[in-house]
């Protein structure tokens, strides 16, 4: 079997990647944070709830969503409690900028946080 | 498929999913792993061949999807076969290990992204892309490293990469 040689590393490579991680924290950094004032809950891509984030909530639970409890607190949401073991939705913390979104893959839960005047599936 | 390659992807599929399951006491925040699977993927593509590097991967997704089920194999299906197309490409144009590897973790997390947005029927995972991208090259840099180190010590792969003091202008 015919085999090559390969290289590590090459200059040109650094230039490459620091190129992209550089569009990559610019892609990060320029959605504009604002402040969002409601959290949507969604299952299966259906809106279970609309909360306001103004007011703090202890861990509360929404109907459609069974098994998740969350809290709101400074004006942030959070999935405190969550039925699956991957509990990833629970490390994401809390949000709480316009645009911001909380995912469950295994129970198709989304909370995604909106400001007033933007509808959420326009927000990226 | 001869006996002797059944038996090499039979080590090569359990090595990958121990690495897998030995990733998983690495703390990392919001579900992140280390992807040390795609040091056997890149053993495959750089020393066996693209055909068996693509079993492996498919291998190594059906697994997923018996152990963790039908998410995580979708996920681990999208991002294993979009990281391979793109490292069997760069290989093929003799770029160098580390950049295949960083690039090759990145459409790792672009794949996972993609299938995860497709189950969820949204694209609010949009936000998340430009972290996942960092972190998917991240691991694939620290990958290479390790893949580096890896190779000092097997047996076939001596010539592999070319040492520093050798280095052809290309």
């Amino acid at each position: 079997m015919m085999r090559r040689s390969y290289s590590f590393f090459r200059k040109a490579d650094a230039m490459i990647l620091v190129a992209l991680a550089v569009f990559c924290i610019a892609l990060w950094w320029i959605p504009i944070r604002n402040q969002g004032a409601y959290a949507v809950i969604y299952v299966e891509n259906t809106v279970c709830a609309e909360i306001s984030l103004r007011t703090d909530r202890d861990d509360f639970v929404v109907e459609g969503a069974d098994g998740f409890l969350f809290r709101i607190q400074d004006g942030k949401i959070a999935v405190v409690s969550a039925p699956c073991q991957n509990e990833i939705c629970i490390h994401s913390g809390a949000i709480g900028s316009a645009g911001q979104s909380i995912v469950c893959l295994p129970y198709r839960l989304r909370v995604t946080v909106v400001s007033n005047d933007i509808m959420p599936d326009a927000v990226i | 498929m001869s006996a002797k390659m059944l038996a090499r992807d039979g080590i090569l599929l359990a090595l990958a999913s121990a690495f897998s399951f030995l990733e998983s006491f690495v703390p990392l925040p919001a579900g992140m792993r280390l992807g040390l699977s795609s040091l056997i993927v890149m053993y495959a593509i750089y020393t066996l061949s693209t055909a068996e590097a693509f079993f492996l991967v498919l291998l190594k997704s059906c697994f997923v999807l018996l152990m963790r089920g039908m998410t995580a194999g979708l996920l681990s299906v999208s991002g294993g076969m979009l990281s391979l197309l793109g490292m069997i490409l760069l290989a093929y144009l003799n770029s160098s290990v580390l950049l295949t590897s960083a690039i090759g973790g990145m459409l790792h997390n672009f794949g996972q992204c993609l299938a995860a947005m497709c189950l969820l029927r949204s694209n609010a995972l949009w936000m998340y892309l430009p972290l996942l991208l960092l972190a998917g090259m991240a691991a694939g840099i620290l990958n290479a490293c390790i893949f580096r180190l890896l190779v000092s010590y097997l047996p076939d792969t001596k010539e592999l990469l070319i040492s520093n003091s050798s280095e052809r202008m290309s």
